[in-house]
């Protein structure tokens, strides 16, 4: 059992313990109401065993609620399938009770069983829907024939019927009862089941879009981390472009510079035109030059 | 109602339909076991019975053949009303049956009771209530005409036969039945409320929940395709950037080639420049010399 089925399952059996409190409280009024209303009715259930009875039936509820009171990890997977077990089975007995002392035959307490399936179609699977109405089945078909064959004494509910001994009376109860209890478990298991089924779906769908929003998320961030390392890198690439326009203004601003140094170069280079050949006119006359050095040179020696 | 609960209500539908056949099979069955082996037993006649479970399961067909049709062809409307007729008629149908038995004081007033479990899986709590106030009224009222005598006179031999008291002026049994009746019945739909609950609240959280993840998937998936948008975005202006980089850089390196070029040449221009000077230099200093040594050859 998981958390979340024993989170449901003790959630399950706080609201049958609530239910119990009004539906002990309902017995006992009426109990208390047809006692003081008709004082023919049920004399064998005195004053004292509906006290009892209220007493024991609010005692094990007051039991109950303190257990489930507590927190959910406290509880063990044990203790909480006992404790679901009881709900129905202690208040199916406790039921009996009420159906015996009410006058078997001539009651409508029987009435309280089928409560008692509607109670495990919250609480129970199939098997034990079905368990419980065999169960049912068992302890009122059990109480009507024991009492039939007075093993255990009769208490007339409504004086003046003659349904106690009737063998044709009590059997028409059995089978109606057996009858109509097999109607109460196939509605209370297939109710279940469309329940559980449609909680299985929901379930199923809410875990689908969890996937789905888990996918989603991952992508998201993949999609977010993918957009930083972008930006980052289109912010690198911008400030070198950027830089590297700079260094292109300044290249150009020195090779406009340096036009025009050459452009005046060359005007003044035009200005000396044919400095080729003046260079050579130049050199021509260093040659001459020369050789007229040499020659005075030689007429000193000469003279001397 | 939307697509869902469209869906949910009629698989409820469909499964109340489901067990009809089965409850219905089951009080004929038991009809029949009555009459053959309890005569004594007060039961309409089996005319009447056979009408009865004959119209029982003409409307369970019609209900199922209604179910058959796909989902989108059925109205809101229609699936409503189809829903209502689900325990209204079988509550009417009990009614009729106890009617023609003669007497309300048989085992048959438990299926006032069970219908209150099958309208759990259909109503809400307001539901609930209502199908337990109509059975409160046609059960009472039936056990009420009874004792004023109003119901399908059943032949006195029955009764005399018969262990079943009929209610007919008799006001303790009659009392006793209503009081024990609807007691019972608010009872267990108390239970049946309040169960019914349990199961609506999980399946409400459930579906918070699934709605919730739905809605941020949905959120999700506009960040994922706007981040994807950005993504592409930033990749193209990236792209563009490199480009117009690289390019940047070609345009640089040409300019650097021109510069060096320009260098040179202006190198070359300036140093046959400073040759000229020094051939001038190299001249004036000849010259010099030529005159010293014209000097020296005059004065000797």
């Amino acid at each position: 059992m998981d958390i979340f089925e024993k989170q449901q399952r003790l959630e399950a059996i706080q609201k049958i313990v609530k239910v119990r409190w009004f539906n002990a409280a309902v017995i006992i009024s009426l109990g208390l109401i047809l006692k003081i209303q008709f004082s023919g009715w049920a004399p064998g259930f005195e004053y004292v065993k509906i006290g009892l009875l209220a007493v024991v039936a609010f005692g094990y509820n007051f039991i109950y609620w303190f257990f489930i009171r507590r927190p959910v990890e406290k509880i063990s997977d044990r203790t909480l399938n006992i404790i679901a077990l009881c709900q129905v089975v202690v208040d199916q007995f406790m039921y009996a009770l009420v159906f015996y002392f009410t006058g078997t035959v001539e009651s409508i307490a029987f009435l309280l069983f089928y409560i008692t399936i509607l109670v495990a179609s919250s609480l129970y699977k199939t098997r034990g829907i079905i368990l419980s109405g065999i169960l049912a089945v068992i302890l009122h078909n059990g109480t009507l024939i024991i009492e039939y064959y007075r093993l255990i004494p009769h208490i007339t509910a409504y004086p003046g019927t003659v349904w106690f001994g009737n063998s044709e009376m009590t059997r028409g109860k059995v089978i109606g009862f057996t009858f109509y209890m097999a109607v109460a478990v196939a509605f209370s298991v297939v109710l279940s089941n469309l329940i559980r089924n449609r909680e299985a779906r929901l379930r199923q769908e809410r875990d689908k879009v969890k996937e789905q929003s888990n996918v989603l998320m991952l992508q998201t961030q993949e999609l977010s981390q993918t957009k930083d390392y972008l930006h980052e890198a289109l912010t690198k690439s911008d400030a070198a472009r950027v830089e590297i326009e700079k260094t292109k203004t300044d290249l150009e601003k020195a090779n406009l510079e340096l036009q025009a140094k050459l452009r005046e170069l060359e005007k003044y280079g035009q200005v000396t035109t044919g400095r080729e050949l003046r260079m050579i006119e130049l050199k021509d006359k260093i040659k001459t030059m020369e050789a007229r050095m040499k020659e005075l040179e030689l007429q000193i020696n000469k003279k001397q | 109602m939307d697509i869902f609960e469209k869906q949910q209500t009629i698989e409820a539908i469909k499964t109340v339909v489901k067990t009809r056949w089965f409850f219905v099979l089951i009080i004929v069955v038991q009809a029949v076991i009555v009459k053959i082996f309890f005569k004594g037993v007060p039961l309409p006649t089996a005319s009447i019975i056979f009408l009865v479970a004959v119209i029982a399961l003409l409307f369970n067909f019609g209900y199922w053949l209604y179910l058959r049709r796909p989902i989108e062809k059925t109205t809101n409307r229609s699936l409503e009303i189809i829903k209502f007729l689900q325990i209204a008629v079988d509550q009417i149908a009990y009614w009729f049956i106890l009617y023609f038995s003669g007497t309300a004081n048989k085992m048959l007033w438990v299926a006032y009771i069970l219908v209150i479990m099958i309208s759990i899986a259909l109503y809400g709590k307001k539901g609930v209530f209502l199908t337990a106030i109509a059975g409160s009224i046609l059960y009472s009222g039936l056990v009420i005409m009874e004792y004023f005598g109003l119901l399908h006179a059943m032949p006195p031999e029955v009764f005399v036969r018969s262990p079943t008291l009929p209610l007919k002026g008799d006001w303790f049994m009659t009392a006793g039945q209503l009081v024990g009746f609807n007691s019972y019945l608010f009872a267990a739909t108390a239970i049946a409320v309040y169960l019914g609950g349990l199961f609506k609240i999980r399946e409400k959280r459930l579906k918070e929940q699934k709605d919730e993840l739905a809605v941020k998937a949905q959120v999700l998936t506009t960040q994922t395709q706007e981040l994807t948008k950005t993504k592409d975005y930033l990749h193209e202006a990236l792209t563009k950037s490199d480009k117009s980089r690289v390019e940047l850089m070609a345009a640089q390196k040409q300019l650097e080639a021109k510069i060096r070029e320009l260098e040179k040449y202006g190198e070359v221009t300036t140093g046959r420049e400073i040759r000229m000077i020094e051939l001038k230099q190299k001249i004036k200093n000849l010259e010099e010399i030529v005159k010293d040594l014209q000097n020296q050859i005059a004065n000797k």
